[in-house]
């Protein structure tokens, strides 16, 4: 007992001693501007993504094992996976800036690393509205607000241009399922949800105040859906023989006019990344749900 | 004790029989879908056949499978090692099994080959606890529970390493593995659990006469001319037989196999040749009602969403555990 109340103790007054010094290597600890374009962790794919299309790729020194957009950003160092992020890789990059959004698990990291003086900023991306207003924060933050800017209405105006094509087209009934099992779908509230209701699509999970509900397969038979969009990671979009797995699982649920019709489609979740990339995922959504509009990319 | 009488035995059975089919009947007839059965009967539905036949029956049946195969194999390891705090679940096999399916999961094997991993780490689990806890041929309880906690958490920690080298897909896949659920799976798939659990279960079927010898002590079992050790392997590999194969598709679905048992012999009695089937029929029962509720609690509502059956199971059984307990700390007194 005494041993582990001297370990606690010791390890407290390292990490002390640790801010501190790491304090004093820093000539202003917390510096709400920097005047030079500052170096920068991504703690986020999405947000590597916005710091490439803002043209600031090469002030990136840390990224995450899941940053594979563009494909320069596989070439930076990776300092985080899906669940943790590795601190003393951060720390020992000395970025000027760390960005991640408010859906992680690396709280206690974020927390660590503010205490020794490095600016986080720690955004939400869960509508098209944060995606707007995040990547404007993330521009300013970087002294690339002009093109945040711009990068931000010429997203407004692609969508706009979609939603023109589609106007006054009858509405599909349509199903976004992220998993099978369980069944997993895109619910009320959910970027995805917003993207349908924008697209004029009728999402048959709409009702669940749950943004990814496990959805009833009986609900899913009930509900009817006229087109079945399935992000599932478990599908790779590029393996013909794993997709016709899945559509095998679906066939069992003949009546679904989705599958009667033939009228499953497999896309990439990663489209649908908040970062200006999602303007392609709309665009390939609509396809989908209006087959016969043409859409130029 | 009275003694068991065919005529208890045969109403006994029946009424179990009964009531599983009736709670099959109101399963099926409840769900979050509204089905018209006047016009299911006229076969006009697609909609309704595909609810009930593809969505509804297999899931309930996989469910009646996975709750008699759990209570009647914690049935015999509770009455094999004298203990009645035995189950699949605390004893560890569950864990053991949960750890060779999640290995064969890694390794991305089809859903055979899983299969008998789960039930090949299952038995290799039980022999290991048995050993492991084992004094001078006897099995002290607190011995044997401390080793299947302690096997458990060991277990964990291989799932928990092995999720955290697999791929972003299989992670999920893995999480939803030890939450336990059920959901509706193929028909094949069914027939094969059907088939080990069944098979599992006809062993404990004839040798539940024998479960009755040794639950009055191996001394006594071995006059009455049963070969303890030989026997117990027997049992043990049947037991294991059934958890490795309702694991390998269920996860991991806590106490059925542990408060079944302990309410059939509440009832009717401690008789083996009764407990084992009327455990199954129970467990069955119980499972489906268990999974109806998890799958109708919140899907009419705003969340349509479903529950894991295991937060179902471990809301009623965990009182329960803690009142046996209790119940036997008062009878120590």
């Amino acid at each position: 007992m005494v041993k582990m109340q001297f370990f606690k103790k010791s390890v407290v007054g390292g990490l002390m001693l640790l801010t501190i010094v790491a304090g004093c290597n820093r000539s202003q600890p917390s510096k709400p501007l920097p005047t030079h374009v500052p170096t920068i962790v991504s703690l986020k794919p999405n947000v590597t993504e916005i710091l490439f299309q803002l043209g600031l790729g090469d002030k990136i020194v840390g990224v995450t094992k899941y940053c594979l957009h563009p494909p320069e950003a596989q070439k930076i160092t990776k300092v985080a996976d899906y669940v943790q992020a590795n601190l003393e890789k951060i720390i020992a990059l000395k970025p000027d800036l760390v960005i991640t959004s408010h859906e992680n698990s690396t709280k206690r990291e974020i927390v660590t690393l503010e205490k020794l003086g490095i600016r986080v900023l720690t955004l939400p991306f869960y509508s098209l509205q944060d995606i707007f207003d995040s990547t404007e924060v993330i521009g300013e933050a970087t002294g690339a607000g002009q093109r945040a800017t711009s990068l931000v209405s010429e997203m407004k105006r692609d969508i706009q241009e979609i939603q023109d094509k589609i106007k006054g087209l009858p509405p599909p009934k349509a199903l976004i399922v992220l998993d099978h099992r369980p069944l997993v779908v895109a619910g009320g509230g959910s970027l995805f949800d917003e993207l349908m209701v924008l697209l004029g699509v009728e999402n048959i999970a709409h009702q669940s105040k749950i943004r990814y509900p496990h959805f009833s397969t009986e609900l899913m038979i009930g509900r009817a859906p006229e087109v079945i969009l399935d992000m599932a990671m478990a599908v790779n979009v590029n393996n013909v023989k794993n997709k016709e797995g899945f559509l095998e699982w679906y066939q069992s649920f003949s009546s679904i006019p989705a599958v009667k019709n033939n009228n499953i489609h497999f896309l990439d979740v990663s489209l649908f990344h908040p970062s200006a990339r999602i303007i392609e995922g709309i665009r390939e959504m609509a396809k989908i749900f209006y087959p016969k509009v043409f859409f130029s990319s | 004790m009275k003694p068991l009488t065919l005529s208890k035995w045969l109403s006994t059975i029946f009424l179990l029989t009964v009531f599983l089919i009736a709670v099959i009947i109101f399963s099926v007839w409840v769900g979050a879908e509204k089905i018209d059965f006047v016009r299911f009967f006229q076969m006009t539905s697609e909609r309704d056949r595909d609810i009930l036949f593809y969505s509804r029956l297999p899931r309930l049946l996989l469910g009646a499978i996975t709750g008699g195969a759990l209570s009647s194999a914690g049935a015999a390891y509770q009455s094999l090692l004298r203990n009645p705090l035995a189950d699949p679940y605390t004893l560890g096999v569950s864990g053991g099994a949960a750890l060779g399916s999640i290995f064969g999961m890694g390794l991305g094997l089809p859903f055979t080959l899983i299969s008998l991993m789960a039930f090949m780490s299952a038995l290799a689990s039980m022999g290991l606890i048995y050993w492991i806890a084992r004094l001078k041929g006897h099995l002290p309880a607190h011995t044997l529970l401390l080793t299947g906690a302690i096997f458990n958490a060991f277990c964990f920690a291989i799932i928990l390493f092995i999720n955290s080298v697999v791929t972003i897909e299989q992670v999920h896949q893995i999480i939803f593995f030890l939450i336990g659920s059920l959901s509706t799976e193929s028909y094949q798939k069914i027939a094969v659990i059907g088939g080990f659990a069944g098979g599992g279960f006809f062993i404990l079927m004839i040798s539940s006469g024998r479960m009755n010898a040794l639950s009055l002590g191996d001394e006594t079992a071995l006059h009455l001319g049963v070969d303890v050790g030989r026997f117990r392997c027997f049992i043990f590999f049947a037991a294991s037989l059934m958890i490795g194969a309702v694991v390998s598709v269920c996860g991991l679905i806590g106490f059925v196999g542990l408060f079944i048992p302990h309410m059939v012999r509440l009832i009717w009695g401690a008789d083996h040749r009764l407990l084992i089937p009327a455990s199954a029929l129970m467990g069955a029962s119980f499972l489906t009602l268990s999974d109806t509720l998890a799958r109708t609690l919140l899907t009419t509502s705003a969340y349509q969403t479903e529950l894991p059956v295991g937060v179902i199971t471990a809301l009623l059984g965990g009182p329960f555990f803690v009142y046996l307990l209790k119940k036997q700390q008062r009878c120590l007194l």
